[in-house]
Formats: structure tokens, sequence, C-alpha cells
């Protein structure tokens, strides 16, 4: 009894990661081009937006840094 | 045409307009005043009782703000029939769709856990433990919206919006001077003592509680769950506007509630605070705050919980309609009970880190605002998408404008948070 709920908690678990996964390579695929018209501006605002997060993500690193400290 | 002739035919134009706006009326109204969540009111009630009336003029200046932000969502939802999360997959592609899916969740849920903490503290006022409220809390959230129906969901949700207006009645019961209210609201002006490092927290939080990023996916996602067509826009716009002169009517009266009676009173640091200590002055105006906190907690939960299953069902391709029975779409119910039940389980664990959770939930939206705000303007500016809808170039300088001021001052208002001394 127990092995056989041993096997379909993990063979459910394991599908649902399959599934999942599947799921994600599938979205990637659909969206793998943005159908927005990239000019200019677009490309200068998603960089600075890029630049903007990872200024933001470096201060929250340090913060968790000087927290452990 | 005789006068009664005219005066009957004016009659029936108006009441065909407020027949039609019914119908039409419901995510600008309820995203508005779910605006003025459990965050939204400590954020007002703190800063009546540290600045009185100085204030209310800002309050009243974010009216504009809030609906040149939103009114956005209505013209892309109705024109792309897409949610705000699907319109950035399919626009930017799949980078820009991940981070913002992933940051609007965590964003979502650590400000559901807010939600929690508020309810559970209005409701502790009256003796009734977190354990129960949670568990109420989470039966009326699921029986809202297992019945299937979005138009159900809508009208219960409007009876909660209702409840949020107790602070007018509760501004009435504290006989405030009108002349110094209406005066503080029209003149911009600083308390004695000038400009200060407080003043500007205080600011940049009333600015933070106005545009959170779930308000932009929300309002998006249920312009789509309703239904909306291109030829709803300017009711969907009229619902919009209607719903920031409330949020602000509300933010502007709970402001006078707390600073008529606790002016002065620089250790009130949440609404919970401020509804026990006026219950010593006021029992009736203090059972009202306490009220208004419970339901503004409610509000933000339920609208908070749904955007987030509107955005994992849009981008998974998963049903996700509140038109849908659960067997029809049985991950979009899923994970909004999973959110709900998770979040408020973390406010039920002894020892729990809720300081740093409210702390944190005003950092994480930060990175999100931003991003949330800037696509929704690329998106707002793109003739493919949009056709006539687009934006023109009056609404660019406006839009622009606002989104580069709530982004500066929103990341200061992070910054600030974590390095409180950063400015002195």
């Amino acid at each position: 009894m127990i092995k056989k709920l041993n096997y379909f908690l993990k063979s459910g678990a394991a599908n649902f990661i399959r599934n999942t996964i599947g799921e994600i390579k599938a979205i990637n695929t659909k969206y793998k081009t943005p159908h927005t018209k990239m000019t200019k501006s677009i490309r200068f605002s998603l960089i600075m937006l890029r630049g903007y997060l990872i200024v933001l993500v470096l201060i929250l690193f340090y913060k968790f840094i000087t927290l452990l400290k | 045409m005789n006068l009664w002739a005219k005066l009957f035919y004016g009659y029936r134009k108006v009441a065909k307009a407020i027949k039609i706006y019914l119908l039409i009326a419901g995510p600008g109204l309820i995203v508005m005043l779910a605006d003025n969540d459990a965050g939204g009111i400590t954020t007002y009630s703190v800063t009546g009782s540290k600045f009185g009336f100085n204030l209310l003029w800002f309050l009243v200046l974010l009216l504009p703000v809030a609906y040149f932000v939103q009114e956005m969502t209505v013209r892309l939802g109705a024109v792309t029939k897409r949610g705000h999360a699907e319109a950035i997959f399919h626009a930017f592609g799949s980078f820009w769709g991940w981070f913002s899916l992933l940051d609007l969740i965590l964003t979502d849920w650590l400000t559901l856990v807010t939600e929690f903490i508020g309810m559970t503290a209005a409701l502790h006022i009256f003796g009734i433990p977190p354990v129960i409220t949670i568990i109420i809390v989470a039966i009326i959230m699921m029986l809202m919206v297992i019945n299937g129906s979005y138009w159900t969901w809508e009208k219960i949700a409007f009876l909660f919006c209702a409840v949020n207006l107790v602070y007018i009645p509760a501004a009435f019961l504290v006989h405030p001077s009108v002349k110094d209210v209406l005066y503080n609201s029209v003149v911009p002006h600083f308390p004695a003592g000038g400009f200060t490092n407080e003043i500007f927290f205080f600011l940049m939080a009333n600015i933070g509680t106005t545009i959170a990023p779930w308000m932009v996916f929300f309002q998006q996602s249920a312009v789509v769950d309703k239904g909306m067509l291109e030829k709803d826009i300017t009711w969907g716009k009229v619902d919009t506007f209607i719903g920031s002169f409330f949020t602000v009517l509300v933010a502007v009266f709970c402001v006078v509630v707390t600073g008529t009676l606790l002016y002065g009173r620089p250790e009130i640091e949440s609404a919970a605070q401020a509804a026990t200590a006026l219950m010593a002055i006021n029992h009736n105006v203090g059972t009202l705050l306490a009220i208004g906190l419970f339901d503004a907690g409610f509000l933000g939960a339920i609208c908070i919980s749904l955007a987030s299953s509107w955005a994992f069902g849009e981008v998974f391709g998963w049903a996700h309609s509140l038109n849908l029975k659960i067997r029809e779409a049985p991950w979009f119910y899923a994970s909004y009970l999973f959110a709900l039940v998770t979040a408020g389980t973390v406010v039920l664990i002894p020892g729990a880190p809720l300081v740093l959770i409210t702390l944190f939930v005003q950092v994480i939206a930060v990175t999100l605002l931003p991003a949330a705000l800037v696509f929704l303007i690329i998106l707002l500016n793109d003739e493919d998408i949009m056709g006539k809808y687009k934006n023109t170039l009056t609404q660019n300088v406006i839009n622009i404008f606002i989104v580069v001021v709530i982004i500066v001052l929103s990341t200061l208002y992070a910054l600030t948070a974590l390095f409180p001394n950063i400015f002195t």
C-alpha cells in the first residue's frame, strides 16, 4: 500500500514537473519574438529599464549582505 | 418643444446614460477603491495623525495621477482583449514576460500578506482571534468566486466598495473645521517647520499607495473578463474617473478623521493603532475606522489574488475567467485559493517576520512598477496594436510626466525604506 502510494506520489510529482517544463518551453517558443516594433526609443527605454533593474537588484543584494553582517 | 417635453427628454437622456454606466461600471470603481487597501488606510491614518490636514492638497493632486495611469489599461484591455501579463509576453517577448509575471506573483503575494495583517489587526480590536478572521475571510472570498459569474462577483465587490466609504460619516462625526479642510485641500503648503525628510517620506508613501503594480494588471484583466469592447471605452473611462474621485475622497476623509482627533500624536504608526486610540476619544469613530480597515484589507485581497490568477491563466493558457465554474477552470481557482491560504497562514505563524514583509513589499513593488508602466506607455503608442485608440500627444506628455515622477519617487521611497537614514 505504502509502496503504491509512494509510486503514485513520485510519478504524480514527476508528471507535474515534466508538464510544467513542457508548458514553459511552449510559452517560450510562442513568445520568442517580440511583436512590438523595436524603434530606437523603445530599445533605449528597454535598455534603461534593464540598467535600472540591475542597479536595484545590486542595492537589494548589498542590503542583504549588510543585514547578514 | 414645450418646457415639460424638454425636461422629460433630458430626464430620459440622463436615465439612459446612468443605465449604460451601471452596465459598464465595475473594473475602474473596484480597482480604485481597492487601492485604498490596508496599507493605504495605514498611510492615510498616520499622515493625518502626524501632519493634520496639511497634506490634503497632495492627496487631491493624486486624482489625475490615478486616473491617467489606469485609463490606459481600459483602452489596452478593450482593444487587445488581453490582460497586461499576456500583452507584455506578446509585445516584448518571453524575457520581459517572465520577469513581469514572476515579479507580479511575488509582489501580489507579499501584498496579500499585508492585507491579512490589516484585516486581523482590525478584527482583533473587536476581540476576534486572527485564526477566525483568516478562516472567515478565506471562506467568503471563495464563496464570491465559485458561482461562476463575473457579474455576481462584481456586485458583491460593490457592496464592500460601499463599506469603504465609512470614513465619510466618520469624518462628519468628528466635526472638523470645514474651512480648514477646504483651505488645506486646495492650497499647496507644508506644515510649520517646512519640508522635512519625514514629509518627503510620507509624500512618497502616499504616491506608493495610489499606484501599485497589481492595479495595472487587475484592471486590464477585469476589463477583458467583463467583455468590454472598443465602444465601451468612453464609459470605462468614466468608471475609472469616478473610481479615482472616490479613492481620493476616501483618502481625504480618512486623513480628516485622524487629523482632527489624533493630530500631534506621533506615536501612531498604523491604522489599527489609530482606531484603538480613536475608540478612547470617540467610540463610534474608532469602530468605523476599524471596520474600514478590515474592509480595505478585504477589498485589496480580493483584487490582488485575482490579479495573480488572471495573469497566470493568461500566460499558461489555462481557462481563466470568473464566468467559468471550478471544474471548467480548475487551475485558475486553485491558484486563487493557494495564494489566499498561504498568505493567511504566514500571518498566523508565531514570530513570522511581518514587519520585514511589509518593508519588502515596498521594495519589490518598485522593481515591477517602472517596468509595468513603461510597457503600458509603449503598448499604448503602438499603432498596430491600438489603432485609433493609441495615445495622443497630450496623453503622452501627461502620462510620460506622471510615469517618470512615479518611478523617481517610488524608487526614492524604496531606498528610504531600505536605508532609513539615507537622506539625513
